[in-house]
């Protein structure tokens, strides 16, 4: 008897899939897509809160473009990998001899 | 013989749900090879420009490739909060990625109705034994807020997109062809992963289902004591209660797995 209703998950009956609430969800979707034109790219990475090189610093696009070289940026981008985030294979084979230990 | 029942009901909700754990851990899997796909052809295959008319071009490509690549990293974690219900954008780990991006509207709105209240003493007790009723909404931030709080993922791959496109048309820095296809269906991808891990959080189990195997445990339960109390005497009564915590347990096990 369940079986028969969940068949047709379309319906209007208790059982079925929400359709409304899907629809409403696509239309909201594509009003924020168009509430903004995208047309001008460069907007986005000149922005003043476009923070390039986060986290290893806070300096604003700005700052980037007009006080430092293309060599300074490689070199930040060098700190950044060796800095910022440790390889998280290193993590997992930590957490992975603890549990050997442990066990 | 109830027993067996019993059985089947809990077992079938116990695989759908790790059925949904095992798709959720497939999209991010997928989520993160599309992630090193974009980077790498956006890393690689896109020039920065040496023109001797125009020597800031070079610095621009590099700082917009930059920019670029750190909204891939974005949309990891803007759609880790979406998949948390937690609609704001001033999270120490998405703020910075996101703040410069003009149209989030998530961003527009009242940042105040956007943080979790702390809740009293007596539901953080409720919540703490697994009493069903002062388990909190997870969507309750949405529910609270009134503006329309956008969809933070979808406007990052727009911007994504917007990139590609007139880095391809206007600035002409990507020669081959087939890696703009590349791109383009990469952003594709990350889409189809931002619906599917949507779908696994939005659906719910049907109703008939849930209320037929509540029925049943519940019904089990009460049985329970009857049938036992022949066999263990006065022991029937703690070992009642240590089966309806276990069986309630099992049944429990669906809503955590199916976030």
């Amino acid at each position: 008897m369940i079986g028969r209703e969940i068949e047709n998950p379309f319906g209007n009956d208790v059982n079925d899939l929400p359709l409304e609430t899907f629809c409403t969800e696509i239309a909201a979707d594509l009003d924020v897509l168009t509430s903004t034109p995208y047309s001008d790219y460069k907007k986005f990475i000149n922005d003043m809160n476009n923070r390039p090189l986060y986290p290893l610093s806070f300096a604003s696009v700005n700052d980037w473009d007009k006080e430092y070289s293309v060599e300074d940026i490689r070199e930040a981008l060098r700190a950044k990998a060796t800095t910022h985030t440790k390889s998280i294979a290193i993590e997992r084979c930590r957490t992975s001899n603890a549990d050997i230990e442990a066990a | 013989m109830l027993g067996f029942v019993v059985a089947f009901g809990l077992s079938f909700r116990c695989s759908t749900a790790y059925e949904r754990y095992n798709d959720g851990r497939k999209y991010w899997s997928q989520l993160t090879l599309c992630s090193r796909n974009l980077g790498r052809i956006i890393w690689l295959n896109i020039e920065e420009r040496e023109d001797p008319e125009h020597p800031e071009y070079t610095k621009q490509d590099l700082i917009g490739k930059i920019s670029a690549i750190n909204l891939i990293n974005a949309f990891a974690v803007a759609l880790k909060h979406r998949l948390r219900f937690e609609p704001a954008v001033d999270y120490p780990d998405l703020g910075s990625l996101v703040g410069h991006l003009s149209g989030t509207m998530a961003g527009h709105a009242d940042q105040s109705k956007l943080r979790h209240r702390k809740p009293s003493a007596m539901k953080s007790l409720g919540e703490r034994l697994g009493v069903t009723f002062a388990q909190s909404n997870p969507r309750k931030l949405i529910k609270r807020a009134e503006d329309n709080l956008g969809n933070i993922p979808h406007e990052v791959l727009a911007h994504l997109s917007a990139y590609i496109n007139k880095v391809v048309t206007e600035d002409k820095n990507m020669p081959i062809i087939c890696t703009q296809n590349l791109a383009i269906t990469d952003i594709r991808i990350m889409a189809d992963i931002l619906g599917g891990t949507e779908r696994i959080l939005n659906t719910p189990l049907p109703l008939a289902y849930s209320i037929s195997i509540s029925q049943i445990t519940w019904a089990y339960i009460v049985v329970l004591p009857f049938q036992l109390v022949s066999k263990l005497n006065w022991i029937a009564i703690p070992a009642t209660m240590i089966a309806a915590y276990i069986i309630r347990e099992y049944s429990s096990l669906r809503s955590i797995f199916d976030h």
